[in-house]
């Protein structure tokens, strides 16, 4: 073996370590996620995202530019670093794991099973393509891709080599971690308001819909209304509903009648639907029946103003 | 200054000089547009254009660039002292974010010196301690803070067309397990992203939103990679560091990054094919980069047809600069510049271009191709509705009733919106006719040039005459890529020729203003407007969307409703429902419902219909569910407001 042939199994051996990483962590990660494992999701989305985003593009980049040149001289200036490998196996990867979940699609039914399948195949025909391109003897050690540097004393050279960045950056993390943790303690969530409140008729199939409310009471007798309630927040809410009948469609004029009340209480994330009987004591055009929702119990005689949500409905009542 | 201009005396054959003093004239032409058209950008191009040319004729006058290299640098305590300040306050802008659940205007106010630190880096670090990979570490997580601020603190989606492609397309694909799904839509062609954003719910085990974010939300600020790969192709480190941050900052490619749809996965096909055709003229070995450009073009034509289109007119102008310029090697005066290399662009492009038609024919699109659509579309456009300042006007007359509920920006909003934009432009002409001197003039300078200026047709001339159906917002994005390669370009040939405080003040300045003016405007804070008085705001709180759903099961199926823009679209993209636009009569009320009413209405800008366009108001509650309408829901921030059948009392407009 020639010194250059030496050197060239040498950095041939050294220079495949690339490819070697991505189609044993494609393929791992590939297996890992299509089995049965239970994962807890920030892993799996740990695991997945390189997969995804750039394992396989790196293959097919190196496919498509292994280190070795075909022509002589090739200058540092024209050769293609690093960095620029890295932004284009994201790109590739992307391109690459729609145009294979397309070609699936063809044949048959999209699953993740058929498409990391064919992802891996992808990468790993890339990554034969591009060891077989990158054999053969060096022409210029100048021409060399530079490697993926594995060495721990290498890695930490390429530190910024001053104290205080390194103090900065870790304040910078204290201050992330001390951020993370105020937003995480969720300090307005009880502020929010999280009740809806509705006016609901009962529909031909069963569901409760906004429709077809009843318009035409009689005095004295009774009429079903559904009232909805759904609440969002943290803890089970009890709620008080009072009906109120005003004379017209403007609430600041004319007496209101209490018409009745009712309690419920409602389930985080319940909907709850309850049917209230309206008795009308008095006729007359153009009423408007208000319901008033309020939080608790309200008193004898609360102020509408005060309801937590108001809903009102005009009827006619003979 | 006018006698500095009138003393020049111009070499000959100067195309750069020239070209420069065109400029200057053709601004000048320009300029009475101003009395024409009230258009921001129709008054402030000619002004840009005439300061540009004006600005570079000037600088001929200061002798060849200085081989001394960069002049003003900061000291070693100082670099270290703003490297480590930046630091700290990148994490204080994330844990900020966090804390105020949102991109607040104290956030901004963060976001802006951070901007300014990382370009403060860039213009005044030694060449010594310049470390491009950690300013391209900082560069990344700022953009991604940016970003991710804006998507994990805000529910639901941003936008309005990620509504769509989300819970129909993309949710319809998951469902089906095929795009069969989607087989009506122009997407079936085209629906790479779709595909990938259903891949990653399914490799995560997430929903379709979230696995949109961590995927091509990342994807997309790793994007601005490419330009730090295709600038360092033509330039030193420091000015392609500066195209990769201003690049970052940009207020358009942030809103890509945060109202992620196919546009944005298009964009980054385009960075990787802009990309590679620099690198064309700076490999010997070429075969791997045409394979490579075939790739990401198949791939952008199976993503978003305008993307697609806006790669061809690249790919074109590369062909026309490549006729003209055949054969010829401009060489600099020193024997090595950048550009002097020609390439065979044609095969790329005739490859792409008839993929692109072959898809085209056969994707659906409005009861036809999308070919012949457009192809009738642009016909039907130019035949019917073209003509000189045919700007769509859809605001009722200034004196007439209706006029008193629109608000519209008031232009000193409008300015600071788009100063950012503004200085990037003025920058990037300069470079534009740094491109245009001999020793750079070659085809990859021209096709700089050719592709930036049919993009500037595209998005400001065609909407002058009235034609707006290439979706000219879409193309800024786009725009930006050869404008901040060119914007370095310009801005290095000023720190060089003057060498004087003048120039380092001007650096600081754009320093101080760039970063700020980018991120605030409109189009980078979809989710939380900085003039939220004179922006809509495309984001939802959670009410707003738990109304939306819990609308959608109370009320009838093909029931019409009525609501505001945007809101509309969410009920109608999301739920399915028959949501129409709020309608504004010539009087200035508002049309009977059923309406749906949200507070944001009274606060924010939101826009309804008026006649046979939109228009931006502000309603009050009154407005929308008056007093003699029913009230059958409510959560505190929406109301669903019937009127009640007649003849109970309701006057019926």
């Amino acid at each position: 073996m020639t010194d250059k042939q030496s050197t060239g199994s040498k950095t041939d051996h050294q220079s495949n370590a690339d490819l070697i990483i991505s189609s044993v962590y494609t393929v791992g990660a590939g297996v890992l996620l299509l089995s049965d494992v239970t994962i807890p999701v920030i892993f799996r989305v740990s695991i997945a995202l390189p997969l995804l985003i750039f394992t396989p593009g790196y293959a097919i980049i190196a496919a498509f530019i292994p280190r070795r040149p075909f022509s002589g001289t090739e200058t540092t200036t024209t050769r293609v670093s690093l960095l620029e490998r890295i932004i284009l196996a994201v790109a590739m990867s992307v391109a690459g794991v729609g145009l294979v979940a397309l070609l699936i699609d063809a044949v048959a039914d999209i699953s993740l099973f058929l498409v990391f399948s064919g992802v891996i195949v992808l990468a790993l025909g890339a990554t034969v393509i591009a060891t077989h391109r990158r054999t053969g003897p060096l022409l210029s050690t100048a021409t060399a891709v530079p490697h993926m540097n594995l060495s721990m004393d290498q890695f930490l050279t390429h530190l910024p080599s001053e104290r205080s960045t390194i103090a900065a950056i870790l304040i910078g993390i204290l201050l992330l971690s001390m951020g993370i943790g105020v937003s995480l303690t969720d300090i307005s969530e009880s502020e929010r308001d999280d009740t809806e409140f509705a006016l609901v008729t009962r529909a031909a199939n069963g569901s409760y819909i906004a429709a077809n409310y009843p318009r035409s009471l009689t005095v004295g007798e009774d009429q079903v209304f559904n009232v909805l309630i759904e609440q969002h927040g943290s803890e089970r809410e009890q709620y008080t509903v009072i009906v109120l009948l005003n004379r017209a469609t403007n609430t600041k004029s004319g007496t209101q009648a209490q018409l009745g009340r009712f309690r419920t209480t409602v389930r985080v994330n319940e909907t709850a639907v309850t049917q209230f009987r309206v008795t009308p004591p008095s006729g007359g055009d153009n009423r408007r029946l208000t319901f008033l929702l309020y939080r608790g119990n309200p008193g004898d005689n609360p102020d509408p103003q005060t309801a937590h949500r108001q809903l009102h409905l005009t009827v006619d009542i003979e | 200054m006018l006698d500095g201009i009138t003393r020049l005396r111009l070499p000959r054959h100067r195309v750069d000089t020239i070209a420069a003093t065109i400029g200057f004239l053709i601004a000048a032409l320009l300029f009475p547009l101003r009395y024409l058209a009230s258009e921001l950008f129709v008054e402030a191009i000619p002004i840009i254009l005439g300061i540009s040319s004006i600005l570079y004729l000037i600088s001929c006058r200061h002798g060849r660039e200085s081989d001394l290299g960069y002049l003003w640098t900061l000291d070693r305590r100082s670099t270290i002292l703003i490297r480590n300040i930046t630091f700290v306050a990148l994490s204080g802008l994330a844990s900020i974010g966090m804390v105020l659940n949102g991109r607040t205007a104290s956030f901004f106010v963060l976001a802006a010196a951070v901007g300014m630190l990382i370009f403060v880096q860039i213009f005044l670090t030694p060449d010594a301690l310049l470390r491009p990979k950690l300013i391209l570490a900082e560069i990344l997580v700022f953009a991604m803070i940016v970003r991710f601020v804006a998507v994990w603190t805000t529910p639901g989606l941003i936008g309005v067309d990620m509504w769509t492609h989300i819970t129909t397309y993309a949710e319809g694909i998951k469902q089906s397990g095929s795009i069969e799904a989607i087989a009506d839509s122009k997407y079936s062609a085209a629906p790479l992203y779709h595909l990938f954003v259903v891949v990653a719910s399914m490799a995560f085990d997430i929903s379709l939103r979230n696995a949109l974010y961590v995927s091509l939300g990342v994807v997309l600020v790793l994007c601005v990679l490419f330009v730090y790969v295709t600038a360092r192709q033509l330039l030193g480190i420091r000015w392609a560091l500066f195209a990769t941050a201003s690049y970052a900052v940009a207020d358009q490619v942030v809103r890509w990054g945060i109202h992620i749809i196919p546009t944005s996965v298009g964009l980054v096909f385009y960075l990787a094919i802009f990309y590679c055709v620099t690198k064309l003229f700076n490999t010997d070995r070429r075969t791997p980069i045409y394979g490579l450009l075939l790739i990401f073009g198949l791939a952008v034509v199976l993503t978003h047809q305008i993307s697609a289109f806006i790669t061809l007119l690249f790919l074109g102008s590369g062909v026309l600069a490549q006729f003209l310029f055949r054969g010829i090697n401009t060489q600099s005066a020193n024997g090595d510049g950048p550009f002097e290399k020609d390439a065979n662009l044609l095969g790329v492009f005739v490859v792409v271009a008839g993929i692109t038609l072959g898809v085209w024919s056969m994707t659906p699109y409005r009861s036809s191709s999308f070919l012949t659509t457009m192809i009738g579309t642009f016909k039907s456009a130019v035949t019917t509705s073209a003509g000189f300042l045919n700007l769509v006007e859809t605001a009722p007359p200034q004196n007439s009733p209706a006029a008193s509920v629109v608000t519209t920006p008031p232009q000193i909003i409008e300015l600071f919106d788009a100063i950012g934009f503004f200085l990037l432009l003025l920058l990037a002409a300069l470079g534009m006719f740094v491109f245009l001197r001999s020793d750079r003039l070659g085809q990859l300078s021209l096709t700089y040039i050719f592709s930036t200026g049919i993009m500037l047709v595209m998005i400001f001339g065609l909407p002058l005459f009235g034609l707006n159906l290439f979706i000219p917002g879409r193309w800024y994005a786009f725009f930006y890529t050869p404008l901040v390669v060119a914007g370095a370009f310009g801005i290095r040939h000023l720190a060089l020729r003057f060498g004087s405080q003048s120039v380092l003040i001007g650096m600081l300045m754009f320093a101080l203003i760039f970063p700020g003016a980018m991120l605030i405007s409109h189009k980078a804070t979809p989710d939380n407007p900085v003039f939220d008085e004179s922006y809509s705001r495309f984001a939802y709180t959670e009410s707003e969307l738990a109304a939306a759903e819990t609308l959608d099961v109370i009320i009838p199926d093909k029931s019409t409703l009525r609501t505001d823009h945007p809101y509309r679209t969410v009920l109608l993209r999301w739920q399915g429902q028959n949501a129409k636009p709020i309608l504004i009569t010539e009087s200035g009320t508002v049309k009977t419902g059923p309406n749906v009413y949200r507070d944001y209405l009274s606060s924010g800008v939101a826009k309804a219909k008026f006649g046979d366009g939109f228009v931006p108001l502000r309603l009050d509650e009154n407005d929308v569910c008056r007093s003699s309408d029913d009230r059958v829901y409510t959560n505190g921030d929406v109301r669903y407001c019937p009127s009640p059948p007649a003849p109970l009392g309701v006057n019926n407009d």
